[in-house]
């Protein structure tokens, strides 16, 4: 043990020797560790962040929260009606937002591990206006009006070939009647044709 | 006898002509003398006792309590069943794992949900966690009030650790907000359990071993704390005591033991109970719960069972009452909590251990001396935000 003990002591007198001269160097007694990105553990509950396409606007964090500081902005868009927008003056940071939000399998709304919230000549103003909104709002939106346009597209198409064949079926069945009066027996599957065509311009 | 609310309406009327009326007057002008012990003192917390003293004698002890009144039975009212343990936790957030527990029990019961087996333990193992930081801030705090401040720092070393596997668990180290109605909210990693594994060797092999040596048997303390305070058994059924200083006067009442809930029925401990029913056997009780407490983590670690660890609670609870019992750190707290089919909670009424012992204190501290006042006040292990709510 004692040779054990011996061999130690020069790596222990290098250690302190090393951390002395550290000390004496560095410039200040306290460190500035906000900005040194330490990681914290898993599940902290940190700063929001709030992904705009994956959010579907049900409004269940904002009725899940405990201190009422989830608003729901309206976008203007249909498919994410609203999106939250989160008061972080006066947010516990407790997590039951990231809880009750429904979107499977990644949460439109979650808790992160940034805590540090730094605001710099801090005023009342200054606080209350402090919010975490959605990072990729434009985005979404612009991606929700391309997709309502093509959907409106579509629905305009699926118009024009219901008329198409509205007008279709309608000729037909003008053409159809002057047979019908000489053939009475093929009415029946002239009619289910029709009636198919109807169903396709439909879809 | 301080403020009394009239039953007919909210009128408050305040009593203060006993102490200054009639012969009295000349008498108290002459020999007593009122102290106001609190609310800037440094062991007495956000609270006041008035103190009358006879020279050196205490008369009478009359509590004013208030400073920390948060109105949290009323503000879980405006919440939902799931989002209103953010409020029962703030009862006192020494140990918060406790209330939020018993008030989720109460709401499973009035659902009729089954939690899963691992949430039951999960529970457990986070209720004796809260009850070991808890005891320890006690230790700290009862040799505080004699004038050394060591131990305090040393208990603060060793729950610092379980704090560490509090955050790592649930994100936050205090007001964790982790127990939700139909079981826990996060899952029990396998890092959780090495960091709760490793806050409780911490304990049983360094602080524990560290701690007996220097202040357990310590001479100084016992001249302080034996045989000051006295309860006998009967009557410490009879003021109501509840918690460490009710099992110090001899009686082996715990929740844990005679209404088992979540995974205790389950796990081997004993109840620690003590037959001198002064301040120090107090201190020893909650010392030796303390050790009991690291022994229940352990089994309770060894035991977790696979599955899942949440079940979904409903939104809209129907009809119905329930009232449960938990044994908290500083004893029984009761909750009773009323649902008329709304999305939260109609009405909970939290019956709190350390108000019970607060109103037990002017019992005991009458012909006291005046030294004695703090040593008696921190053995009853009392918390203000508990008191106040």
């Amino acid at each position: 043990m004692e040779a054990k003990d011996a061999l130690k002591i020069p790596f222990e007198a290098t250690k302190k020797v090393i951390r002395v001269t550290k000390a004496l160097f560095a410039p200040k007694a306290t460190e500035i560790w906000w900005d040194k990105g330490i990681k914290r553990e898993l599940h902290y509950r940190g700063k929001h962040i709030i992904n705009a396409e994956l959010c579907i606007g049900c409004g269940m964090c904002s009725r899940a929260c405990p201190v009422n500081c989830i608003d729901m902005v309206p976008t203007g868009v249909k498919k994410p009606r609203a999106v939250p927008k989160v008061r972080a003056n006066e947010c516990m940071f407790c997590g039951l937002c990231e809880d009750a939000c429904p979107t499977k399998p990644e949460k439109a709304i979650k808790l992160t591990d940034h805590y540090s919230m730094i605001l710099e000549d801090v005023t009342w103003d200054k606080l209350t206006e402090y919010v975490f909104e959605p990072e990729n709002l434009e985005e979404a939106l612009e991606k929700a009006k391309k997709m309502e346009e093509l959907l409106e597209k579509k629905k305009q198409e699926a118009l024009k070939k219901k008329q198409q064949a509205q007008q279709a079926k309608a000729k037909a069945e003008a053409k159809k009647e002057q047979p019908s009066l000489e053939k009475g027996k093929e009415e029946k599957p002239q009619q289910g044709d029709n009636s198919q065509k109807g169903s396709k311009g439909e879809e | 006898m301080g403020n009394s609310i009239s039953l007919a309406g909210y009128t408050f009327v305040v009593e203060e002509t006993k102490e200054v009326s009639g012969e009295d007057l000349g008498l108290l002008q002459e020999k007593l003398l009122q102290l106001n012990w609190g609310v800037q003192h440094p062991a007495s917390g956000p609270m006041r006792l008035k103190v009358w003293v006879d020279g050196d004698e205490v008369v009478k002890v009359d509590p004013d309590i208030g400073y920390v009144l948060r109105l949290l039975e009323k503000l879980v009212e405006y919440r939902t069943w799931q989002n209103a343990i953010v409020n029962v936790e703030r009862a006192c957030f020494i140990d918060n794992f406790g209330t939020m527990t018993g008030y989720s029990i109460a709401a499973e019961k009035i659902a009729g949900v089954e939690v899963p087996k691992k949430a039951d333990y999960v529970r457990t193992i986070l209720c004796e966690g809260g009850r070991i930081v808890s005891h320890l801030i006690g230790l700290g705090g009862f040799i505080g009030v004699l004038g050394v401040h060591t131990p305090m720092q040393w208990a603060l070393i060793a729950r610092e650790k379980f704090l560490d596997a509090f955050e790592v668990y649930s994100g936050q180290r205090i007001a964790t907000a982790s127990i939700v109605p139909g079981g826990v909210r996060y899952e029990p990693t396998g890092k959780f359990i090495e960091k709760m594994i490793s806050a409780v060797d911490f304990l049983e092999k360094e602080f524990i071993p560290r701690y007996t040596e220097v202040f357990i048997d310590n001479p100084t303390l016992k001249l302080r704390s034996q045989g000051i305070g006295v309860v006998p058994k009967e009557k410490a059924v009879e003021l109501g005591l509840a918690g460490p200083a009710l099992r110090a006067s001899g009686v082996a009442s715990d929740v844990r033991k005679d209404y088992p809930y979540t995974a205790y029925g389950e796990l081997d401990f004993r109840v620690v109970t003590k037959e001198e029913g002064d301040a120090y056997a107090r201190y020893l009780v909650i010392w030796e719960e303390l050790i009991e407490s690291a022994k229940i983590i352990r089994q309770a670690i060894e035991g977790l069972p696979e599955g899942e660890w949440r079940t979904k609670f409903p939104i809209k609870v129907p009809p119905g009452e329930a009232y449960v019992n938990v044994e908290w750190a500083r004893g029984c707290f009761g909750f009773h909590l009323i649902s008329d089919g709304g999305t939260g909670p109609y009405r909970l009424k939290m019956r709190a251990p350390s108000f019970a012992n607060l109103w037990a204190m002017p019992e005991m501290m009458k012909n006291v001396k005046l030294a004695d006042v703090p040593v008696i006040f921190a053995s009853l292990y009392m918390c203000h935000g508990d008191i106040d709510r």
